[in-house]
């Protein structure tokens, strides 16, 4: 039975799993869905009340029979890479690839339905709610007035992005800033602004979840620093302990939200309470487990290496 | 229209959620406010003005400068993973993993945002 891990070739955090599943005898198969149509080959035929499909991609085979589990990682956007690329064509090669995918009885780290509403970060703040974690006050609104009561009432206030810079060139960063009531918010009525009160930490906390596995990394801040992606404090990941009530939560969310994998970044205040910030269904991990020693990649593999889901559903988070 | 709110979570003090703040009645006139213009404009429409405004949260945004580092590995398809150049995984040498930053919070981040 083998594993397909959805990525490109450059991804290296990939890597640290592939070596795992080669360690332990379990076959795999690595597909960027970019390099389909072209140096990847699928084939799915669907007769006699059932179906079976195939895969072929540098000189590796997989049936859709003989499918484990899927490890949904970076993959590239279906068709990138063909002779004439176009929208049209990725539509089409999103159709057939996923959509074979969707036919197999396999566990998905993490299904598709669920890493689509999972990246709703308003969502993630209701589910947080559900789940008993700390959430700092947040706000989304279109509305100049109430973006700039938000900031008075709070005083200290931070600006995210839900999706991220906007892509083209020049890339663009777009870190969590902190702003003050004293903003010009007039702009607010031109795109949704996320406001959330601001929460001085002692520390980013990163915790990653495996299916039940949970391991939790500590990164002391800097003072004033906001956001713990940018900028070099000096100070490096390490690994502590998840506090009963923290691993409880996370349970909790990841069974509401029907993930098998999840990167969740808190902050940690000066008492010491983790303030949930968001939940990534495609977190990193690689630098937290090489700096770490945690095995977070090892926890990957064994996910992906167990026994297969129902036939009747393709939802297995198992 | 669901009734808008702000609340305080303590989940770890134990202290009690907080009420609904000032936020409900302010909602209430900014949507009046907007109600009363669409009739005043006799256009249905006013709401939806063409804003060339650049939206509040860009006005964060700075350029990235993308890293012009070459990673000294390359893709091995046969292994399914990438190889440096004496034929040893690059997982083989996590100090040079750490050092070309390609296994960061951010990297990628230009094609996914939920890193």
């Amino acid at each position: 039975m083998t594993v397909l891990i959805l990525t490109s070739e450059e991804d290296v955090t990939a890597d640290m799993v592939v070596a795992g599943l080669h360690r332990t005898g379990t076959p795999v198969m690595r597909l960027d869905p970019a390099d389909l149509p072209g140096k990847a080959v699928l084939s799915a035929d669907y007769a006699y009340g059932d179906f079976d499909g195939h895969l072929s991609v540098n000189g590796h085979v997989l049936s859709m029979g003989g499918l484990r589990s899927i490890w949904v990682r970076r993959p590239g956007e279906p068709a990138a890479h063909a002779v004439d690329p176009s929208p049209w064509l990725t539509a089409e090669t999103r159709q057939a690839l996923y959509g074979m995918l969707h036919s197999a009885a396999a566990r998905w780290m993490n299904h598709p339905r669920n890493a689509d509403q999972a990246r709703l970060k308003p969502w993630q703040l209701r589910v947080a709610h559900l789940s008993g974690f700390a959430v700092p006050p947040t706000v989304i609104t279109t509305a100049p007035r109430l973006a700039r009561d938000f900031a008075e009432e709070y005083r200290d206030v931070v600006v995210k992005s839900a999706s991220g810079p906007p892509p083209g060139d020049p890339a663009l960063a777009l870190p969590t800033t902190l702003i003050g009531p004293d903003a010009d918010f007039g702009a607010v009525a031109a795109g949704p602004a996320l406001l959330q009160k601001y929460i001085p930490k002692r520390a980013d906390i990163r915790l990653t979840c495996v299916g039940s596995r949970l391991f939790a990394a500590r990164k002391t801040a800097e003072p004033d620093q906001v956001d713990g992606r940018y900028g070099d404090t000096g100070h490096g990941w390490e690994p502590v302990p998840v506090p009963e009530r923290i691993g409880k939560s996370v349970h909790e969310y990841v069974g509401l939200a029907g993930l098998a994998y999840a990167a969740f970044d808190f902050a940690e205040d000066e008492d010491g309470i983790w303030w949930f910030l968001e939940c990534n269904q495609g977190g990193q991990f690689g630098f937290v487990e090489l700096e770490t020693g945690q095995p977070i990649a090892e926890a990957v593999a064994l996910w992906l290496a167990q026994g297969r889901a129902d036939r009747r559903t393709s939802d297995g988070r198992g | 229209m669901k009734r808008f709110s702000v609340k305080d979570s303590c989940a770890e003090s134990g202290d009690p959620v907080k009420g609904v703040t000032t936020f409900t009645s302010m909602w209430r006139k900014v949507m009046n406010s907007l109600r009363k213009q669409c009739v005043s404009d006799g256009n249905s429409h006013a709401l939806h003005r063409r804003f060339t405004v650049r939206p509040f949260t860009l006005n964060y945004a700075f350029p990235r400068g993308l890293s012009n580092a070459v990673t000294p590995y390359h893709f091995d398809p046969a292994r399914q993973l990438n190889v440096l150049p004496d034929g040893r995984p690059a997982v083989s040498d996590p100090d040079l993993l750490l050092a070309v930053g390609t296994t960061t919070s951010t990297a990628g981040s230009a094609t996914h945002f939920d890193d």
